[in-house]
């Protein structure tokens, strides 16, 4: 779900088709040519034409408004399934027993609260909370979060200079720039993003505290000074 | 044949065809547009671009900038960075090329001098005819 949503910023980026989001998705669009054979494939598919144009601003608005919301739904209503299914997992601080593989039923846990409507009052009052703020942004400051260069029209014969992604894309746009290798950057970030999804199968331990298992702890706090490091480094 | 399977058959053609029906505009979607017809090179008369000054051209669909330098004459490069395709902007004085997204910097020759570009510039021929220059 976290990588759908960058998926939105990635393509409702283009839409404003300013300075800003034609280089940011002409980047994005040309990294799959790292890879051979099929990545120049994938980039002429993922542009709809040779260059960034107005067949990639069709197929991104596509992605936006039909593709990535269906997707996003059917994770949303995969994770409700999961939560319902298998349980939340408990805070480290918590219970060390991991949680059976079973469906929660009120008959077997007496002291529980069902999904509806308690969690989903929840779900909805935070919803309305950030509906709430995002309309006040909209409606009484929209350009809080917008850079200036993000009203500059599109020029495809001119990058403008000390381009920068958004903050959330400013790690891997800094590894990009420091690893000297095109695929090796590449490569590196879509490693990591397979390892992060997949952790739950590649994590066998049977301790699911990670305050008990200081390699882990110090691993995932390692990852996010780096992480930041890179981040506030990317933005110099 | 029986009605249980005639009727499995008829269904399954009828979802066959649904599905046709949705996946054939899909992938006509899909499919990435034909370029136009492209301009493989390009004449100009030499007056044009004096010493010490450039300017920007298309040749063959690719952004590209002609150069004309004392030491070197006229030098025809693709402005496309080889890294993740920005275009490179020229710096007079230092007689270097830089991508604005991730510091790649070529040298006159299009070679890469540091950064992550891993290849040269696409370097276009520039023949002199007479007054006019023929690029690409």
């Amino acid at each position: 779900m976290l990588l759908t949503t960058l998926g939105f910023c990635l393509s409702g980026y283009l839409l404003p088709w300013s300075q800003l989001s034609f280089w940011a998705t002409t980047v994005v669009t040309t990294i799959p040519t790292a890879f051979p054979v099929i990545g120049d494939i994938i980039c002429n598919i993922l542009r709809g034409s040779e260059n960034v144009s107005g067949a990639t601003l069709n197929r991104f608005f596509a992605l936006h408004v039909a593709f990535l919301p269906l997707l996003l739904v059917s994770l949303f209503a995969l994770h409700v399934f999961l939560v319902r299914r298998v349980g939340i997992s408990a805070p480290p601080s918590g219970s060390e027993e991991p949680n059976d593989w079973r469906e929660f039923r009120h008959e077997s846990h007496p002291d529980g609260l069902p999904f509806y409507p308690y969690f989903v009052s929840k779900e909805v009052l935070m919803t309305v909370v950030y509906l709430i703020i995002m309309f006040a942004i909209i409606s009484f400051v929209p350009a809080l979060f917008i850079p200036a260069d993000a009203n500059t029209p599109a020029d495809p014969f001119n990058t403008p200079e000390h381009i920068r992604p958004e903050w959330y894309f400013l790690a891997p746009y800094e590894m990009l720039k420091l690893i000297p290798n095109r695929f090796l950057g590449i490569a590196l970030q879509l490693v990591l993003v397979m390892v992060f999804i997949l952790w739950p199968f590649i994590d066998t331990s049977k301790n699911y505290n990670i305050l008990k298992r200081p390699l882990l702890l110090t691993l995932f706090f390692v990852t996010i000074v780096v992480w930041v490091g890179i981040t506030i480094w990317g933005s110099f | 044949m029986q009605r249980r399977g005639f009727l499995k058959l008829f269904t399954s053609i009828l979802g066959l065809g649904a599905l046709g029906a949705f996946a054939y505009p899909l992938f006509r979607f899909l499919l990435p547009v034909e370029s136009a017809a492209k301009v493989k090179s390009i004449t100009l008369p030499k007056s044009e671009i004096p010493v010490n000054t450039t300017k920007d051209l298309m040749i063959g669909g690719t952004p590209s900038i002609l150069v004309n330098t004392k030491e070197k004459g006229f030098l025809a490069f693709s402005k496309v960075c080889t890294h993740l395709g920005c275009l490179v902007k020229y710096d007079q004085e230092r007689q270097i090329f830089i991508c604005p997204c991730h510091a790649g910097i070529f040298d006159l020759e299009g070679n890469v001098v540091s950064g992550p570009p891993p290849k040269p510039l696409q370097k276009f021929a520039v023949k002199v005819e007479g007054d006019n220059l023929v690029i690409g």
